[in-house]
């Protein structure tokens, strides 16, 4: 118990240490960027490290509507600078109706630079999706609610908040415990941490998936559903996002004063940019208009010290 | 002296005769109470199989589109699949999985579920998902396109039978949905699925 109390306390500081490295004026322009303001130059800040694994992230991105085109063209910008190869999905990929002329409007067009550069997207499901997604190809789900891909080192695992099920939780359960992949990300509609005021956090989802990703030492888990961005402390160990903005917005909708919140942003839409190389992961949140609200690199966590049976205290 | 010894165990004896009768009818009481749920949470499961046979013959004949890149195609497969369940089972109504007595046994199983110690999460979970209100579904009616599904408590759905992956329980307002995820059709409905208050 002590040695996980202490590997917990490791991370946090490591993590809030490595992240507070940036210049304070990022940090502090979170929540002041104005609307519409001009476009700077693209400003990578990721290192573009040989043999690294790059992705973008977006969430609540299927509205069909002119903010998620204009994302969709700050995506290819950094696309062509920063050269990453897939996407992963947060949910709600398709709002209100499917008809094919939908799934066009509100995927295929405003991504087609990013499809026909060949970059592949990793869908999960929200709210708003329906279960046939999943034979859609561009999502790459082949057919199943939730699924796993490996890229590099790094394993995904998305999953279906949606429905999780004594199925999908053995599921997990199986493929965690055979991972050997050094990082392990879970991406999934509902967050289990928000500061959004709208929805908020999924206490029962947290209740069910905390003690299997700290049994298994899951690093990195991703959400959208609440309609902004937002980053938090390290929470028992691990480093948690939320992106749910890419299409929608809710204008100011994050609670202010939070303790867990590491940055945030709900002032436009945004996507983020994501680097792994050996055990640093750094990452990049662009808005809409092209603008850096975020950005950092966090340290990968040690391996969970704690024997299964004290990790199930924990709830 | 002994008489009043005597007089003592008799009375002794009578109140641990009556505790063990009462104790062992309120476990039998328990015991029947347990296997009267499993035997009607049995026969439900043998009404999934049941559709699932028919849904297979539905399937036959009809070439599901794995990984397409046409979205034309999946909701054409959607739509026969649909079509073909509803012709082999053109008289189903209202409680004909969801018979009364299982209907009963979901209303005692959700009670369960909110009255115990994680009631209260499942109700925040229900709140903080968008719930869907005012709509009614029929039995054989394809989910309404651009309706958006209520996700399930996990708390909740560890608690009620197990279903085959094509299928799913959904809540829509008050009502408890069977839905058949990839026909995207309504199997039955519990229509009034009343959600006792929390502690």
């Amino acid at each position: 118990m002590t040695r996980r109390l202490l590997a917990i306390v490791a991370v946090v500081v490591i993590g809030c240490g490595v992240v507070s490295l940036r210049p304070p004026s990022q940090l502090v322009a979170i929540f002041a960027a104005p609307q519409g303001a001009p476009a700077p130059a693209l400003d990578v800040k990721l290192p573009l490290e040989q043999k690294s694994v790059r992705f973008a992230v977006i969430g609540d991105n299927g509205t069909g509507d002119t903010p998620q085109y204009e994302v969709a063209a700050e995506m290819e910008a950094y696309r062509k600078v920063v050269g990453y190869d897939f996407v992963t999905m947060m949910g709600d990929n398709i709002y209100g109706s499917h008809k094919p002329k939908d799934i066009e409007r509100k995927f295929e067009a405003p991504y087609k630079p990013l499809l026909d550069a060949g970059v592949k997207f990793y869908a999960c499901l929200g709210n708003h999706d329906d279960s046939n997604e999943t034979l859609y190809k561009p999502f790459n789900m082949n057919g199943q609610h939730y699924y796993s891909f490996k890229k590099g080192d790094v394993q995904f695992f998305a999953l279906d908040s949606n429905y999780m099920d004594a199925k999908q939780l053995d599921w997990l359960n199986n493929q965690l415990s055979g991972s050997t992949a050094k990082w392990k990300i879970a991406y999934f509609h509902h967050p289990l941490y928000s500061d959004g005021r709208f929805h908020g956090p999924d206490l029962d989802l947290r209740k069910q998936l905390m003690p299997i990703f700290e049994k298994y030492g899951m690093n990195v888990v991703m959400s959208g559903h609440d309609h902004v961005y937002e980053r938090f402390k390290p929470e028992d160990g691990i480093y948690f996002f939320l992106v749910g903005n890419s299409g929608e917005l809710r204008y100011h909708n994050l609670r202010q004063g939070s303790n867990i919140m590491a940055a945030g942003f709900d002032t436009d839409r945004t996507f983020m940019l994501v680097e792994i190389s050996g055990d640093k992961l750094y990452f990049q949140t662009v808005s809409r208009t092209g603008q850096t609200v975020d950005s950092g690199v966090l340290q990968r966590q040690p391996k969970p010290a704690a024997p299964v049976q004290a990790l199930q205290e924990v709830h | 002296m002994l008489r009043s010894q005597q007089q003592f165990e008799v009375f002794r004896n009578g109140i641990l005769s009556l505790t063990l009768l009462l104790l062992s009818t309120f476990l039998i009481a328990a015991q029947q109470r347990v296997n009267a749920n499993a035997a009607i949470a049995a026969k439900f499961e043998h009404k999934i199989a049941d559709y699932m046979k028919l849904r297979q013959k539905a399937l036959a004949g009809l070439a599901v589109p794995k990984n397409t890149e046409s979205p034309e195609k999946i909701a054409d497969f959607q739509k026969q699949l649909a079509g073909k369940i509803r012709d082999l089972r053109p008289q189903a109504k209202q409680g004909d999985l969801f018979t009364p007595e299982v209907a009963g046994l979901f209303q005692r199983l959700v009670a369960t579920a909110m009255r115990g110690k994680d009631g209260a999460l499942i109700r925040t979970s229900f709140q903080r998902a968008e719930p869907i209100q005012g709509e009614h579904l029929d039995v054989n009616a394809t989910y309404p396109d651009g309706l958006p599904l209520q996700s399930m408590p996990p708390s909740l759905l560890l608690n009620l039978p197990r279903l085959p992956k094509e299928l799913e329980y959904r809540f829509v307002g008050r009502e408890l949905i069977l839905h058949d995820t990839q026909a995207s059709l309504i199997v039955d409905v519990i229509p009034d699925l009343r959600m006792p208050q929390t502690k």
